[in-house]
């Protein structure tokens, strides 16, 4: 699906039930900024009812894509179609079925909230009964309804973010494309932010979203696309992204009793690269060599020395981790 | 103080230093002065006093330009610190008012002084030429410099004072216009009326201050054959006065205006909200096409500032028929009256569309809201030409007026009718207010300004080219009668509105992007 083949591609075939139509579908795109390789042959799918998170350090790319994507910017080479119609020919479709949220404050200060959403109402060419209705919703919705008649200039950076994402909402998009939506909030307004994205998530709404916010994108997204100077590391469920194994598979170990020669025991074991106590806990993390050792013979190993267990699992990696392993070492060959 | 503010300027010089555009400008007015003395060498056969005649031109485009400069260039020093929310970082880093001002202030001055010194040498030329001394030349710079000093010290007044550029701008525009513009006719006005009464006497004498203080009257002055005053006149010395005297006040009054942060947001101006109690005064539900809506509303004023405008005209037309059908100096005529209705709003439309020129696209630009409108389902096309209706919908009242002008006293359509000239004057004028607008999506403020120098400039590039072809091809110009001409005039403008449009929309789709 991508040229940098980030995408999980399951041991075993998936059951033959029917995929949800991609509502993203961008093939070898490539943008240059005069001598900036911005995006270079960029592929990756998003899926309808998904939330699909997008994550890069700066400058990687992120931006680009998305301004690509809501037809603001328009592609150099490859192919971009949203909801199957192509960002340059079919533009206007592309437009009113979606609704783009950019990741500066981009409001009409001077106008109310209602009045600013019911402009924009307006403009997506919504009539007054309407309007009257989508409003009250969208209102509602973002916990707005008791500001309406608010300045915007008046209201703190959070209340100012909600505004932006009930502009969005106004004409019932069923694609949403944030950028950057949490940055500079603080966690109580990021924490509102999430639970709204995942209450339209479930209305069936797609939801492309680029953040930096690592811990919250990981509990929220169905799926990522991981993108670095212009290339994509991975694109694919979440899940598969977080199960990934490591080059060295690790583990980790509670002994039901405490031992002091743990680490020297388990450390004999072949197959095992490396044994080392978490933050002075009871706990161990195992680093094994997957052609040697795998988690059966690894738990069988234990047994056999007579070491008792109380816990033992794999452990799973952090989208954190897995951002720093995709973004530090390269394209995977 | 002296450090801070030698930091603040020395950075600005850099930064002046480093913009291509600054020495283009240079490049093009000492270009275009090679052009006039071109055209002063070939004149000089069958015209007297060429020199002068070059020297004229030299000084009052300076003297223009140091005006409009006011309007942009001198006038933000502080309010774009304001709306940077930087002024509070200077204060923090133990800058004084003194030093705020100094720094942010005397790199503009300096910028300018320079403009003036790269083209003295050239205008020294103005003597070989004949018809103007070494005294007159020097009296005309000093004269220029002392202007260049006033408007930046109003400037600097008006940029302490206002919150954002676009107040501070209109308010030193509005001090200039009343000083340069304004002053010099009333002065005679109220000379010619005889032994002055009450408070005459001191409007007299403050108008004969003002007058006498006027660049463009000293330059009058020092341009007659004959002048052998002092450099130092009246002008120079009350100029370089006033301008001290708006630092210090200034300073006076930094903290007052400056010493808390204060919102540089766009304000609403009379527009009421929903929820206020007189239901014709408030902001209506947006229109079926909302960027008209918003647009007539958000930039325009809506419709209490439309009412306040046609009241604000009607009473000026209305004191003009009141002096008139009482004949209270017994110069009107009741032609003078159908003219001055006529033409006053029709002034009146043409100040204010260059106005909402400047500002249809550059809001939007400013406060970064481009990405949303264009990415609207609609084409750039509708997008634009429904902002510049919205836009015209605030010129309705002084169109009222001219309407009302024509339809009920006759005699003045002619104006609309008769000469191509008229029709050659509007094609130029839509191209002046295409330019406004689509400079102001590249310069921050000062975009009105700007077109009007570079009009300035077209159209006396324009007038030195033809009078180059007439000398050289003899006349042949002449055999172009009958309108041809103004047909050309007219069509090159339609050329170059529709050129604009498109790099008005390209530009518009260019900063959506970014």
């Amino acid at each position: 699906m991508t040229d940098a083949q980030p995408v999980e591609s399951p041991a075993v075939p998936p059951p033959a039930k029917r995929q949800p139509e991609p509502v993203i579908d961008i093939v070898r795109l490539s943008h240059s900024f005069k001598s900036l390789r911005a995006l270079n042959k960029v592929s990756f799918r998003v899926l309808q009812g998904q939330l699909h998170g997008f994550v890069g350090p700066n400058g990687a790319g992120k931006t680009t894509t998305l301004k690509i994507v809501c037809t603001l910017l328009a592609p150099q080479s490859g192919n971009v179609r949203v909801f199957g119609h192509d960002v340059v020919d079919q533009r206007k479709k592309v437009r009113s079925r979606m609704g783009f949220m950019p990741d500066e404050f981009s409001t009409y200060r001077q106008m109310t909230v209602y009045e600013y959403l019911d402009f924009f109402g307006a403009a997506y060419g919504l009539g007054l009964s309407d309007r009257n209705r989508i409003l009250k919703d969208v209102l509602s919705l973002t916990d707005m309804d008791g500001r309406k008649d608010d300045y915007i200039d008046g209201l703190s950076r959070g209340m100012q973010q909600r505004v932006s994402l009930a502009r969005v909402l106004v004409n019932d998009p069923d694609l949403l494309l944030l950028d950057e939506p949490a940055s500079g909030l603080d966690p109580r307004a990021r924490i509102e932010l999430m639970e709204i994205l995942r209450e339209l998530r479930m209305m069936g709404k797609t939801i492309f979203i680029s953040s930096h916010i690592l811990s919250e994108l990981a509990d929220l997204c169905d799926s990522v696309t991981i993108i670095d100077r212009g290339q994509i590391r991975y694109s694919g469920s979440m899940r598969g992204l977080l199960s990934q194994d490591k080059e060295h598979p690790t583990f980790r170990v509670t002994p039901a009793n405490e031992d002091p020669d743990i680490e020297e025991i388990v450390g004999a074991f072949t197959g095992v690269l490396g044994v080392e106590q978490i933050d002075a806990q009871d706990e161990y993390r195992v680093t094994v060599d997957p052609q040697q050792l795998d988690a059966d013979g690894l738990l069988q190993a234990l047994l056999d020395a007579g070491i008792s267990i109380d816990s033992f699992g794999k452990e799973r990696r952090h989208l954190n981790q897995a951002f720093l392993d995709l973004t530090q070492r390269g394209i995977p060959s | 103080m002296i450090r801070g503010a030698f930091t603040l300027m020395l950075r600005s010089l850099r930064v002046d230093d480093r913009m291509l555009r600054t020495h283009l400008f240079r490049l093009m007015f000492v270009g275009l002065m090679l052009v006039m003395l071109s055209s002063a060498q070939l004149t000089a056969s069958f015209m007297g006093a060429p020199g002068l005649q070059f020297f004229r031109m030299i000084v009052y485009l300076n003297a223009v330009f140091i005006s409009l400069a006011g309007i942009s260039h001198f006038s933000t020093p502080i309010t774009e610190e304001k709306e940077e929310r930087t002024l509070g970082l200077l204060q923090m880093a133990d800058l004084g008012p003194a030093s705020i001002l100094l720094g942010k202030s005397v790199p503009r001055i300096v910028t300018a002084v320079v403009f003036l010194s790269a083209q003295f040498p050239f205008t020294l030329l103005a003597i070989t030429l004949g018809g103007v001394t070494i005294s007159q030349v020097l009296a005309a710079y000093w004269s220029l410099l002392a202007h260049l000093l006033l408007v930046a010290g109003l400037g600097l007044f008006c940029s302490v004072v206002c919150r954002r550029s676009a107040s501070a701008a209109a308010a030193t525009t509005v001090v200039l216009i009343v000083f340069l513009m304004i002053v010099p006719p009333l002065y005679f006005t109220l000379g010619g009326f005889g032994t002055p009464t009450g408070i005459q006497p001191w409007v007299l004498a403050l108008c004969d201050w003002l007058y006498h203080a006027s660049v463009f009257m000293h330059l009058g002055t020092t341009l007659t054959t004959g002048f052998a005053e002092s450099a130092f006149s009246y002008q120079v010395k009350s100029n370089i006065g006033a301008a001290l005297f708006f630092f210090a006040v200034s300073w006076l009054v930094f903290e007052r205006f400056n010493g808390q942060e204060r919102s540089t947001s766009p304000t609403r101006g009379l527009l009421l909200r929903r929820n206020f109690r007189i239901r014709l005064l408030r902001t209506p539900r947006a229109w079926s096409n909302a960027l008209i809506w918003k647009d007539f509303h958000f930039i325009a004023g809506g419709p209490s500032m439309s009412i306040l405008k046609f009241l604000l005209y009607g009473s000026v037309v209305a004191f003009c028929g009141y002096s008139f059908f009482f004949d209270l100096r017994g110069n009107f005529t009741a032609d003078d009256f159908r003219g001055f209705v006529v033409v006053t709003s029709f002034m009146a439309c043409l100040v204010e569309l260059s106005l909402f020129a400047s500002r249809v696209f550059h809001v939007e630009y400013r406060w970064q809201t481009l990405p949303n409108l264009m990415g609207l389902p609609r084409s750039a096309a509708y997008i634009g030409y429904s902002k510049v209706v919205g836009c015209m919908l605030g010129v309705v009242p002084a169109a009222t007026i001219l309407l009302i002008g024509l339809a009920v006293l006759p005699g003045h359509q002619e104006i609309f009718e008769g000469s191509l000239g008229f029709w050659v004057t509007m094609a130029w004028f839509g191209v002046f207010l295409h330019l406004i607008s689509f400079l102001s999506l590249y310069v921050k403020w000062g975009a009105l300004p700007l077109a009007i120098a570079i009009m300035f400039l077209g159209y006396f590039g324009f007038l030195m080219f033809s009078g180059i072809m007439m000398l050289v091809f003899q006349g042949p110009m002449g055999a172009l009668s009958d309108g041809t001409i103004e047909v050309v005039l007219i069509m090159i403008a339609i050329a170059l509105v529709a050129v604009i449009q498109l790099a008005t929309r390209d530009r518009l789709t260019r900063l959506a992007a970014r």
